[in-house]
């Protein structure tokens, strides 16, 4: 019932979302592949190689990465913060059910959505490229929905739960997208003034692309557990919030 | 049978039922041996709670006034009142004082309250009548 | 307690700048109509915001349906159905998408019950909710709750907007469909009219305590106006009387038990009683709430406490 409803509420969104952020990484792919790496069918061996390390780090560790962290900070606004905002928080909270169930069940929905999203586009972009080049090169490319996946889930349960703690869509969104603009700006100026290397999800996207192009040999094994960890926590903070949330 | 209860007078509803349903019996509306509608029906069809057309009519039948088949329906007592004359006297005198009293505070002479009551008696006399007259013309 | 559909004792809630519930014990049995009054801000809405789980009380404890109130929250809601004062629902959903989204949560739902009701009370089903008039969202909130197969319906003012039509007709359902079955039926209004015409049981709340608790019937056989003219009326210590007010030498008062003994004593001490007359529903509330105001004499202490009378 209440999946169906979470379901309804998002479904459009989800549907542009998966259409936009294909669609651009096809272009994208048949742009780098054509022009920037010069292929064309069965073309020089080493411009194939060239183009699908490119593709797999440009097109999808950098720009599905980025693109991925936006649309899942707008899909966050989902769930029972916004509820308070629209007066439906009092039906939806004298349902028989523990408030860690809406919180749950929401932020699955949503997460959901977002890996199927991560899948279809990493699916569509991988088959663009073996057709372009005209072979499977590797089938390596498709593991770097998992790092995309996860950084959407964390810009996701980021707005998710600011807008349990704001009870209101909008404002989630803002310190939402603030934060992660500060995550975004913060690491990267630490690195560049003063050699300092502060965590951010993109730069573990990022990392994480590369090294399943092969670029570098160690898996970010403590960045996977950081970000997973965080992933889960912000759900969970959000259970912790709205469990002691009066209406 | 049609009761009506006014739920804004200062009389409790469940009394405004009792009192009727004895009206209608001395009226010889309701003979002995007719149904009353169900407490359901008769709450339900007057928007009152349940509860108070059962406490009505649970008085009633502990004065004698109605019987209720058990798992069935309420029917006017066979012998409303089966009483001893004596019980039967003893139950009304609380009704007689309550008229003294009263008549005195309005400053009504013994024989004016005495006319009033004999009114009444007559009245229902008349409404006995009528209804046996219904009575007949419907067989 | 357990046999109570709703108990609490000493519930206290505290809100910043108010104390909105301040030491209620209520006590609603289980198969009555129970009506729950008192002004705005008296207390109404957050009693119940608490029973609900919306809200923690700050002191005090109580139970809903025999389970301990916060404790067993869920228990509580799976049994229970609320009509809020907002009435509001999700508004890109229609009727019966509210019906398909609500009727998973409980294993008594009756979809027979949806038939019945939403044509008994009229419900466009196929409208979008956020275009619904007031009383049509009114209705849908009802019919949500009765068809839930609830042993306790908790009601905030469930007659907003409804027309005669639909409220009499909603009445009726209560008693025949929910009352008669021996569920609990607990209604907080202002239309104290519908209160009167259905409570079994009366509460009247105000800042937060409760003034009154008893059966209407009672209440009704109970309390009387007594108007009472005469100069140099005696000294009279009851607690069950409340000057109500005061013009020239007449006095009226508010009288909870024995109103024909105290309209004796009063003429035996040479005052001319002129009136004992009942009270409906709303002289009562008025009388009760409205205490400190009605009296011009100036000389009311608290309900509970004795009134004297002035020796001239």
């Amino acid at each position: 019932m209440y999946v169906w409803k979470c379901w309804r509420d998002s479904r459009s969104r989800f549907v542009t979302s998966v259409i936009a952020l294909a669609a651009l990484c096809v272009f994208l792919t048949y742009m780098e592949v054509r022009f920037g790496a010069g292929v064309t069918r069965g073309g020089p061996p080493q411009a194939v190689t060239h183009a699908w390390s490119s593709v797999t780090r440009v097109v999808l560790g950098g720009v599905a990465s980025l693109f991925t962290l936006f649309l899942g900070l707008l899909m966050g606004v989902s769930g029972p913060g916004q509820e308070f905002k629209e007066r439906t928080a009092e039906f939806l909270l004298v349902r028989p059910r523990p408030r860690r169930y809406w919180v749950w069940t929401g932020w699955s929905v949503g997460v959901l959505e977002l890996s199927a999203m991560v899948l279809l586009t990493t699916a569509t972009t991988f088959g663009t490229l073996a057709y372009l080049t005209g072979h499977v090169q590797t089938w390596r490319p498709l593991a770097t929905a998992v790092p995309v996946a996860l950084g959407g889930a964390v810009a996701y349960g980021l707005t998710y739960f600011m807008t349990v703690v704001a009870r209101n869509d909008r404002q989630g969104l803002s310190y939402g997208f603030g934060i992660l603009f500060i995550d975004l700006m913060l690491p990267a100026a630490a690195s560049y003034y003063r050699n300092v290397n502060l965590p951010s999800v993109l730069g573990f996207m990022l990392n994480a692309c590369k090294w399943v192009t092969g670029a570098t040999p160690a898996l970010p094994v403590g960045s996977l557990v950081l970000w997973t960890f965080i992933a889960l926590a912000l759900p969970f903070g959000a259970q912790l919030v709205l469990e002691r949330a009066e209406v | 049978m049609l009761l009506h209860v006014n739920p804004a007078s200062g009389v409790p509803t469940y009394l405004q039922i009792e009192t009727q349903v004895k009206h209608y019996i001395a009226a010889g509306a309701l003979t002995p041996g007719d149904a009353l509608p169900s407490v359901r029906q008769l709450a339900s069809d007057l928007r009152i709670s349940t509860n108070t057309v059962a406490r009505a009519y649970q008085d009633l039948e502990r004065d004698g006034i109605l019987r209720t088949i058990p798992g069935g329906r309420t029917y006017v007592a066979e012998n409303p009142g089966s009483f001893l004359k004596a019980e039967r006297v003893r139950r009304l005198r609380p009704y007689a004082r309550q008229i003294a009293v009263e008549g005195t505070q309005l400053r009504l002479d013994p024989r004016e309250i005495m006319q009033l009551v004999q009114q009444e008696l007559d009245a229902l006399e008349e409404e006995h009548e009528r209804y046996g007259n219904l009575d007949r013309k419907a067989r | 307690m357990s046999d109570m559909a709703i108990w609490t004792e000493k519930l206290v809630k505290i809100y910043p700048d108010v104390r909105a519930v301040d030491g209620l014990n209520l006590n609603v049995p289980r198969g009555v109509v129970y009506g729950f009054l008192g002004r705005n801000g008296a207390g109404k809405s957050s009693t119940i915001r608490i029973l609900l789980g919306l809200a923690r009380a700050t002191e005090g404890h109580g139970t809903v349906l025999g389970f301990p109130i916060g404790r067993e929250q869920v228990a509580i809601l799976e049994r229970t159905a609320y009509v809020s004062e907002s009435k509001t629902l999700y508004g890109n959903l229609t009727p019966r998408e509210l019906v398909r989204f609500t009727r998973g949560f409980y294993p008594n739902w009756s979809e027979q019950a949806v038939r019945k009701y939403s044509q008994l009370l009229e419900i466009p089903m196929d409208r979008h909710f956020s275009k619904l008039s007031q009383g049509n969202r009114t209705k849908v909130c009802l019919l949500l709750a009765l068809s839930q197969g609830a042993d306790l319906l908790i009601l905030d003012e469930p007659a907003t907007g409804l027309d005669p039509v639909v409220l009499d007709e909603f009445l009726r359902i209560l008693v025949q469909d929910v009352v008669s079955e021996g569920k609990t039926v607990f209604i907080s209004s202002h239309q104290l009219s519908d209160v009167e015409q259905i409570a079994d049981w009366v509460g009247l709340i105000d800042h937060g305590k409760l003034l009154l608790e008893a059966r209407l019937d009672d209440i009704k056989s109970e309390f009387r106006f007594v108007t009472v003219a005469g100069n140099g009326l005696p000294q009279i210590q009851s607690s069950e009387v409340l000057l109500l007010a005061s013009e020239g030498s007449f006095q009226k008062y508010l009288v909870k038990k024995d109103a024909d003994a105290f309209a004796a004593q009063l003429s035996r001490q040479g005052a001319t009683v002129a009136e004992v007359s009942p009270m409906s529903l709303r002289e009562i509330f008025l009388a009760l709430v409205r205490k400190e105001e009605t009296c011009t004499s100036g000389n009311v202490g608290e309900i509970a406490e004795a009134v004297s009378l002035p020796l001239s």
